[in-house]
């Protein structure tokens, strides 16, 4: 090793200690401000807590180790790819997913469907309602998808927001939740079509309450649970935006 | 690396499997479909069966189909722990403090050397995630070749790891054939963009491509032959 690089400033060790710590405060902001949840499935708590806490280590160790380093002749441009996600992590808020951004957009109006025939014990429909609350939304979504005839004139009541897209009728939306079954990149959209005289009122996004009455219609020449809007009325968006099943 | 004494073809087919067997993603694909225990199996088996046959392949023109590392800067190292090898196979006796320390001063190296790659593939994955409506693939037509061809690159651009793809998958159930929708889940763990820019930080252009296309085309070939006389024929 030479004399010059002896005494260089050790610049790259330096920006691994800064992005360490920068990525650490950001998982551990994520976490403790509760946002997380709009990145990832909440069982992922564990493992964002540990990350941070190994990349806090690591770049303690790295900085008792850079005093003692000789030398640093490393090209420091790679790291760009580490500060600008960074950056835009900070920057750009942690908005939950609107029906505009459609960003895994295999709209699973037609969620489940199966055909297979394996499934589940067909109940029928029964007299009480049944409320979809954010836990039974997706089993309940699950059991009105692969029998949609069981559960005709079975009362429902569930949040969701509205979509509209072009494959709908005049008097029909559909309501529907986000659905993430590991981190933000498998978001889908789940949801029921519902029949509704005055769709065309509502607007894109807005949270409603919808009671009413299930029914079976064909869609893309399958059978498949729809809503019969008797109740319907804009609410506040849940506390909890995203579905996390499983 | 000490990776000499082990046959790279062996290693190749370790690798493409892994991600296919193992029990949580056995366990998820499970889930997704509906409990219907067929999809795994034969997601396990389809897999087991590409890998080895990917293997074998590899062993035959061992020196056509040879992973050359590149000569990565990261390793004439400069830093702390003055080894010579990543693996701790070097002979100078170190206190378990030492190996700590130097596992962790190594985690981080691996995090920037091989993190920037998956920055970059997470990024083309967004992007092609936000601009291409999946819409399209859905008014493709529903011919069985053709559809394993667009499974197939559907699982290559969106880079889902194999835990949660089945999610995915299980959306187009309904709107592609189920040979698709395995080979799907079969190619996706194997290859995808994040996957081959992991392996190009580590190999040359030339070895990443030859074994990308390998890949592909062995997987191209089960698939369709699975599909042609189990998958479609209603097995699942």
């Amino acid at each position: 090793m030479n004399e010059k690089a002896e005494h260089s400033f050790p610049l790259d060790v330096v920006l691994k200690i800064l992005l360490l710590l920068g990525f650490s405060t950001f998982f551990l902001y994520a976490v403790f401000s509760g946002a997380y949840v709009k990145y990832v499935h909440p069982r992922i708590l564990p493992y964002m807590v540990f990350t941070a806490a190994v990349m806090i280590l690591t770049s303690i160790l790295m900085f008792t180790d850079v005093l003692k380093s000789k030398k640093s002749d490393k090209n420091s441009w790679g790291l760009i790819f580490f500060v600008i996600p960074l950056i835009l992590a900070f920057s750009i808020p942690s908005t939950t997913l609107s029906s505009q951004s459609q960003v895994i957009s295999n709209v699973q109006i037609s969620n489940n469907a199966s055909t297979d025939n394996n499934s589940s014990e067909s109940k029928t429909a029964t007299k009480e309602k049944i409320i979809m609350t954010d836990r039974n939304y997706y089993s309940n979504l699950y059991n009105f998808f692969s029998t949609p005839e069981a559960y005709v004139g079975q009362t429902v009541e569930l949040v969701g927001f509205v979509y509209v897209d072009d494959s709908l009728a005049e008097n029909q939306f559909v309501i529907a939740r986000y659905i993430m079954t590991c981190c933000a990149a498998d978001m889908s959209l789940c949801g029921m079509v519902c029949n509704y005289d005055q769709s065309s009122s509502l607007k894109s996004d807005t949270w409603v309450k919808v009671t009413g009455t299930l029914c079976t219609q064909e869609f893309n020449g399958k059978k498949e649970p729809c809503i019969q809007v008797v109740g319907i009325e804009e609410t506040q968006a849940p506390a909890q935006e995203y579905i996390y099943p499983y | 690396m000490c990776y000499k004494t082990r046959v790279l073809a062996v290693e190749t087919e370790d690798m493409l499997s892994a991600p296919i067997i193992n029990p949580i993603v056995i366990i998820s694909t499970f889930y997704a479909f509906d409990l219907n225990f067929k999809w795994p199996l034969i997601r396990v088996c389809l897999g087991l069966l590409t890998a080895l046959v990917i293997g074998l392949i590899m062993l035959v023109f061992q020196d056509k189909l040879a992973m050359i590392p590149i000569k990565s800067k990261n390793h004439e190292h400069d830093h702390a722990c003055d080894c010579h090898c990543h693996c701790g196979c070097d002979k100078e006796k170190k206190t378990f403090g030492q190996k700590l320390k130097m596992m962790f001063l190594h985690t981080g190296e691996e995090f920037f050397g091989v993190g920037k790659y998956l920055i970059i593939g997470a990024f083309i994955t967004s992007m092609i995630q936000m601009l291409i409506p999946k819409s399209v693939f859905d008014k493709l037509s529903m011919q069985s070749w053709l559809s394993i061809l667009i499974m197939m690159f559907l699982a290559f651009v969106f880079s889902a790891c194999s835990t949660s793809d089945a999610f995915i998958a299980k959306s187009y159930v309904s709107k592609f054939p189920k040979g698709a929708v395995m080979s799907f889940l079969v190619y996706g763990p194997m290859m995808d963009v994040k996957n081959l820019l992991m392996l190009s930080s580590n190999f040359k252009k030339g070895s990443v491509i030859k074994l990308a296309v390998l890949i592909t085309v062995v997987n191209i070939l089960i698939m369709s032959i699975a599909s042609m006389f189990l998958l479609n024929g209603g097995l699942i």
